[in-house]
């Protein structure tokens, strides 16, 4: 690998590494009593006098709060007045605190390695009952042993810095790619934009206004859409999608598929090729709300703004070909491939609106029942482009329904069918098409059908009030069923009025479903490319939901808008920006720091190749009758350790014979050099 | 006749009581069919799935469970010919099998009732999944002697198919088992308003709020004549007595003229299987005594 010939030593870390092998170890032991959370449970002072007669042990002592700044001054004085060479703190988790204290030894000249966490809080005082605080003292006893047992062995590991690709890949051209990749190439940085479809703005400009103000969405986006186009450090790719992703944050190499177009960037976007196709299908953009050709472009501010054929509808008459001026269309275009290589990754692919078929009282899309829609669609008619101009029109007939009802909640907070999540954006966004519909067709009564009318966050409330005022009206309740009449063929929307405790049976003209935002089509191929986990629901997973919501699980790779959780446009947007400046922060440094945690081979190794297959980093590798390490790409996960059948391989700080102390410890051992 | 082709008959109690006729329907239908019904001798109430359960879930389960035991030791499936008594012993089989804790408990309380211990070897069937599915609109031809012409209002009612995941027999949102299986024989299955919904008598209301039950029942009744059928062909006894008993009290109380036949599954199903119209028994229910069936002349099978 070539980053292995960037890595250079950082500065104040490259010790002498057999140093603390070679002293004796001299371990201080600090017991945190978390205000109550643990010293509520366990005797504190007890397990200091425990840990005292520890082996090794030469200080032990018990403080209100080990993180205070007069606990950690306790931790670095033993450093400077006990000599000591080693610290365990029995705490929080490791990843609570360890770091604080890791630093903190490292101020004081210790190597931040030689620190070691027991965590007597999460997996002692908080699972143990007040009332039985003997038990959980000895446990507690038992976790500070295995710590200090584990603290023997302990050996000095190096931080290097290594050098970081100054590019970013968006993935996705909604509007928090957009926005993501607008704020990270105005760093100075290349972007590469990635976007499937062959036009970018996303869901957002298939909208007809924004709430709460009621703007029109093309207008806002507009300028992103044409600055990132013509940013002189995006280069955009549309019509592509990444196939695979590889290497680790600073140094990703990336794969990325072009779809044939079958037009080459030489059109004008005359719309001759469309004029004179004579194939015509629903637009998949307008929710069938419109027909498109089987060449076309998405909508007429679509930027690129070059046409594309759908290979699919296409009937090959070819005579797109013949009619273009310019001569553009060309049917031999073929699949094509780019290998990028990137610093790290934001992924913004948006979302999909939930599908209600499975919702059978609804009876969305059955026969019979083409007045039944959903807010998408709704936008789509609204639209000034749609085939009803922009009218609201009943489907079935193209006539002005007197009544609308919006259903609230289909396919969210539902944990039958759909998902249990509240979409939290629909009471929103229904509020505002309600009020469109009053908008342009004043005599329509809306009627929406809520479970609870959620509107948190300035002038959402307010615009909710707005609705009432123009008379849209609410029923508190979920309906049960939409049903056609049999004889008359109106449709009933069914619902009981739990405010009232009345059953309504609403006669109808249209139905608006507010479907649910639900984790976009491809996202499980998508997500397994990236090595990224997700959450239940199928959205890509935060790190962190209060501390870290914007990075994935995995360093390098963040998440801006929808693809995390259903969100709103604002708050995608501000997602989109933490993103950028957390993908741009290692370009922009140059390099991200790591710590030299790696497996080393022993001798006895019989090169069965056993770990270079289970390492899920592609960290291993055998050269010359030897098994290599790639000290860039290994995460030290320590899988390759249990695979081994002869213990050839170990991670430092974690091998064999260190974890066997530990769990001694546990266990009721306490002679640490079994 | 192997054990698949034999039944433990459960008889419920509104059947034998009011409805001895739907009692001879089913083992007509059975026996054509190829079936054996065995009795199950002290066989109690089942005991209805709103009612008791709303009062003591462990005794609503540990009457069930005793009556399952009279059939674990027949070694033979359950039959049951009513939604109610298919709710409650359904129900209770497939939670006394899945959940070990609740076995324990019940088994515990059988032992006092005599030599009775739930194991969960047999499955609860209802005449409407076993014609519908089991048997199935296609299989049946072969053994029609007649079809009948006619519009029907199909009433699933409630237990049959409620919970959906429970019950696991059709969808209980957009059901089509009963449809199909009444276009089988020859009907016209006719759409009508909330055809889904209860027909008013279950979960006590029948018992503690009577007006309000036949509040339901007229609006059942004005949504299905709406669409003027012929009969109403439903799964259940009870459903059965409602719209029976419940036709007269609107048309005493509420002005209205109802008599519209009622006919279970088994009676029509067993017509059609050459079983003689008079011991449908319409003469003996309260509405639609002198309806006549249409017979159509079926294409012999020999």
């Amino acid at each position: 690998m070539t980053e292995a010939n960037n890595v250079k030593k950082s500065a104040g870390t490259s010790s002498n590494l057999t140093k603390s092998q070679k002293e004796e170890p001299r371990i201080g032991v600090f017991v945190c009593h978390c205000g109550h959370n643990i010293a509520g449970t366990v005797d504190v002072e007890k397990v200091a006098q425990e840990a005292a007669k520890m082996p090794n042990v030469v200080k032990a002592e018990h403080y209100m709060f080990m993180c205070s700044k007069q606990g950690i001054e306790l931790v670095k004085n033993s450093i400077k007045e006990n000599g000591v060479n080693r610290t365990v703190v029995a705490s929080c988790s490791k990843t609570q605190h360890g770091p604080t204290f890791a630093k903190a030894i490292e101020e004081e000249g210790l190597n931040k390695h030689l620190h070691f966490q027991a965590n007597i809080r999460e997996f002692c005082s908080w699972v143990t009952p007040k009332s039985k605080k003997e038990e959980a003292t000895q446990k507690a006893i038992e976790y500070v042993r295995a710590a200090v047992n584990r603290s023997q062995k302990l050996e000095e590991i190096e931080t290097r810095k290594l050098k970081t690709t100054k590019a970013t890949l968006v993935i996705g051209g909604g509007i928090a790619g957009l926005r993501a990749s607008m704020d990270i190439a105005n760093l100075g940085i290349p972007v590469y934009l990635v976007e499937k479809q062959s036009s970018i703005g996303g869901h957002m400009t298939q909208l007809y206004k924004t709430f709460p103000t009621n703007e029109c969405p093309q207008c806002s986006i507009s300028p992103l859409t044409n600055g990132v186009a013509n940013h002189p450090n995006v280069t955009l790719w549309t019509n592509s999608k990444v196939k695979s992703v590889e290497g680790s944050m600073g140094n990703f190499k990336v794969q990325v598929e072009h779809k044939p177009r079958y037009v080459h960037d030489n059109c004008t976007s005359c719309g001759e090729c469309a004029e004179n196709c004579p194939v015509e299908i629903p637009s998949e953009w307008d929710s069938g709300m419109s027909m498109r050709k089987a060449i076309y472009k998405l909508y007429p501010q679509a930027i690129p703004s070059t046409y594309v054929r759908d290979k699919k509808h296409c009937i090959e008459c070819k005579t797109c070909i013949n009619v273009c001026p310019v001569g553009a269309v060309d049917f031999s275009m073929k699949k094509a491939y780019d290998t990028i290589e990137v610093g790290s990754i934001v992924v913004a692919v948006g979302f999909d609106e939930y599908d209600p078929s499975p919702i059978e009282p609804y009876h969305y899309k059955q026969p019979g029942y083409e007045d039944v829609i959903t807010q998408l669609q709704l936008e789509r008619m609204m639209n000034p482009v749609s085939l009803t101009g922009s009218m609201i029109l009943r489907p079935s007939d193209g006539k002005v329904p007197k009544r609308v009802v919006m259903i609230q909640c289909v396919g969210s907070r539902n944990d039958q069918v759909g998902y249990e999540y509240c979409t939290g954006v629909c009471c929103m966004f229904a509020n505002k098409n309600a009020q469109m519909i009053k908008d342009l067709s004043p005599e329509t009564e809306v009627i929406i059908c809520y479970i609870d009318m959620r509107t948190p966050g300035l002038n959402y409330e307010e615009f909710y009030k707005k609705s009432q005022q123009i008379g849209v009206k609410f029923i508190r309740g979920r309906p049960s069923e939409i049903e056609k009449d049999p004889k008359t063929g109106k449709l009933h929307v069914y619902v009981e009025d739990t405010l009232s405790m009345q059953p309504m049976d609403l006669e109808t003209d249209m139905v608006v479903l507010s479907a649910a935002m639900v984790p976009p089509k491809g996202i499980g191929i998508l997500g397994s490319a990236l090595h990224v986990l997700r959450s239940k629901e199928g959205f890509l997973k935060e790190f962190h939901i209060k501390m870290n919501p914007t990075q994935s699980s995995k360093e390098g790779i963040y998440l801006a808008g929808a693809i995390q959780g259903p969100k709103d446009i604002t708050r995608s947007v501000a997602q989109a920006g933490s993103a950028a400046a957390l993908a741009a922060a290692p370009l922009v440094r140059g390099y991200i720091e790591k710590e030299m945690i790696l497996p080393t081979v022993a001798d006895n190794c019989v090169l069965c190749g056993l770990c270079v297959t289970a390492c899920p980093q592609s960290a291993l590798k055998i050269e010359d009758r030897k098994v290599a390490v790639n000290e860039v790409a290994c995460k030290a996960c320590g899988i390759c350790q249990p695979v081994c059948p002869v213990g050839a391989i170990q991670v430092i700080n974690s091998r064999e014979d260190e974890l066997r102390d530990e769990i001694l410890g546990l266990t009721g051992g306490s002679k640490a050099h079994v | 006749m192997g054990k698949d082709h034999e039944f433990a008959f459960y008889l419920g109690c509104i059947m034998p009581n009011r409805y001895p006729q739907i009692e001879k329907a089913t083992r007509f239908v059975l026996e054509k069919l190829g079936y054996k019904l065995l009795d199950m001798e002290k066989a109690a109430c089942c005991p209805a799935p709103g009612v008791l359960r709303s009062f003591d879930k462990v005794d609503w389960m540990v009457a069930a469970a005793r009556n399952i035991c009279i059939a674990e030791k027949l070694d033979r499936d359950i039959l049951t010919v009513c939604n109610g008594c298919f709710g409650t012993l359904q129900e209770v089989n497939k939670h006394l099998k899945e959940n070990e804790e609740a076995r324990e408990q019940v088994n515990e309380h059988l032992k006092k009732l005599g030599d009775y211990e739930y194991k969960g070897t047999i499955e609860v069937k209802h005449i409407g999944e076993f014609l519908g599915a089991d048997i199935g609109p296609t299989e049946i031809q072969k053994y029609l002697v007649r079809k009948v012409k006619g519009r029907v209002t199909v009433h699933y009612g409630c237990h049959f198919l409620k919970p959906t995941r429970t019950r696991q027999v059709d969808s209980s949102e957009n059901p089509v088992i009963l449809d199909d299986f009444a276009e089988a024989i020859g009907l016209v299955s006719v759409d009508f308003r909330q055809k889904l919904t209860c027909c008013g008598a279950g979960g006590g209301i029948k018992a503690a709020y009577a007006e309000t039950s036949m509040k339901i029942l007229g609006e059942k009744m004005k949504n299905m004549t709406a669409v003027q059928p012929d009969f109403i062909l439903d799964v259940c006894p009870f459903c059965h007595l409602q719209f029976e008993t419940g036709q007269d009290w609107l048309n005493k109380n509420k002005g209205t003229n109802y008599d519209l036949p009622v006919i279970h599954i088994s009676q029509i199903t067993a017509f059609c299987m050459g079983m003689d119209e008079q011991f449908v028994g319409l003469k003996y229910q309260m509405m639609g005594k002198d309806f006549k069936f249409t017979p159509v002349e079926v294409e012999s099978h020999d």
